[in-house]
């Protein structure tokens, strides 16, 4: 019964990006009152989520893996530092993605983000040999995605995966002007439009 | 709530509006969790991670100091686990001792306790190896005693929970039973 009630759970956050936030926050919230099972719950909702924050910076599966790891072990030993149990997975969000940043820079990778701040490190794109299959529309979304400039791409990549992204904040991390990210995904949003478009029509 | 029908052919055409930059952003994500899934054991090795460091301090685990049969051999064998009867433990905590009595009523369990000192706590039952399941758990009335009721039977711990509002419950440590028959 009670596996039951985790799985329905869990539907739910698979169904609702945004109430990933409030389950993170309830969960943190009763780990942190001395329940160690939340602490599971809590890493099962949150670690989907982490990799794909942590990807969009352009580390390797790998080194990914360890990022995500050690954002997790930062949070355990610095709970108290998190205040508010609704900033959870804000937190990790953005533990995960500086830790990414720094992670690459180490490794060569993000080097170019000093000077222009959208020149980082392309994400690695799946392999073609990838047994993905896509359905039809995601399949056009991507050949969509994928004729944007690289900056759009990594940019869209970046914001779409968290599901209540801190621009002010991601602006810094990027050494970007405050406020421009927003407008910047709005350009973005239009060009992979303008695209879609297309395509669809040329069907 | 449902996933949102792709919107590719419906708001994209239409106003270019904030909800369809929301709904685009969302298939943009949908994209990606399907390109790039984590690994399968992504949380499961995070969570062994998160065991080694947390086994130090994670609870402190109680010392029984005393059992008593009122039935002998009702804890033995799943048979004689049916019969009705009631039995006694005692545990230490380095701050309070509970007293439990365990006493049956055809395949159910039931479980009074009593805290001395009287500490203010919240109490679960979980099997044994698992942690404690996520639901509020027994509260400790003013004179130390609580109970649970509908108990299934098989080996269990039982939790001892700081409460959420007590302003000293971030430096108590939650406290466990070591696994026994109920």
């Amino acid at each position: 019964m009670l596996l039951g009630g985790v799985m329905t759970m869990r539907d739910t956050v698979d169904g609702d990006p945004a109430s990933v936030w409030d389950t993170a926050g309830a969960s943190f919230a009763r780990w942190r009152s001395g329940d160690p099972s939340a602490l599971d719950e809590l890493v099962r909702v949150m670690s989907p989520i982490l990799w794909h924050v942590v990807r969009a910076t352009g580390l390797d599966k790998e080194q990914s893996e360890d990022v995500v790891q050690t954002a997790w072990l930062a949070l355990v030993r610095s709970a108290e530092t998190v205040g508010d149990p609704q900033a959870v997975a804000r937190w990790l969000c953005t533990t995960a993605r500086r830790e990414a940043w720094r992670v690459g820079k180490t490794a060569g990778r993000s080097t170019a983000v000093e000077d222009d701040a959208l020149e980082w490190h392309l994400p690695s794109q799946p392999s073609p040999e990838s047994d993905v299959v896509l359905k039809d529309e995601q399949s056009r979304l991507w050949e969509s995605m994928k004729v944007l400039p690289e900056r759009c791409q990594k940019l869209l990549r970046i914001v779409a995966m968290e599901p209540r992204p801190d621009y002010a904040r991601i602006a810094g991390e990027l050494k970007m002007p405050i406020g421009s990210i927003g407008p910047t995904r709005g350009r973005c949003l239009d060009k992979l439009r303008n695209e879609l478009q297309r395509t669809g029509a040329d069907r | 709530m449902t996933t949102p029908d792709l919107p590719i052919d419906g708001p994209i055409d239409g106003p270019l509006d904030g909800s369809s930059d929301d709904a685009l952003m969302l298939e943009i994500r949908r994209l990606w969790e399907t390109l790039d899934p984590p690994p399968g054991d992504l949380a499961d090795g995070v969570l062994a991670t998160l065991a080694a460091i947390d086994l130090e301090f994670e609870f402190e685990l109680m010392t029984l100091v005393d059992s008593h049969d009122a039935l002998a051999g009702a804890r033995s064998s799943a048979a004689q686990l049916a019969e009705v009867g009631q039995w006694s433990l005692e545990f230490a905590a380095p701050d309070f001792r509970v007293l439990l009595r365990i006493s049956t009523s055809g395949n159910r369990r039931r479980i009074d306790g009593w805290v001395l000192p009287r500490t203010g706590m919240r109490i679960q039952v979980s099997g044994a190896s698992a942690g404690h399941p996520a639901y509020d758990g027994a509260e400790v009335d003013q004179h130390g005693r609580f109970e649970i009721t509908n108990v299934s039977p098989g080996l269990s711990r039982l939790w001892f929970l700081p409460e959420p509002g007590d302003t000293d419950s971030s430096s108590r440590l939650p406290v466990a039973t070591p696994p026994f028959w109920i």
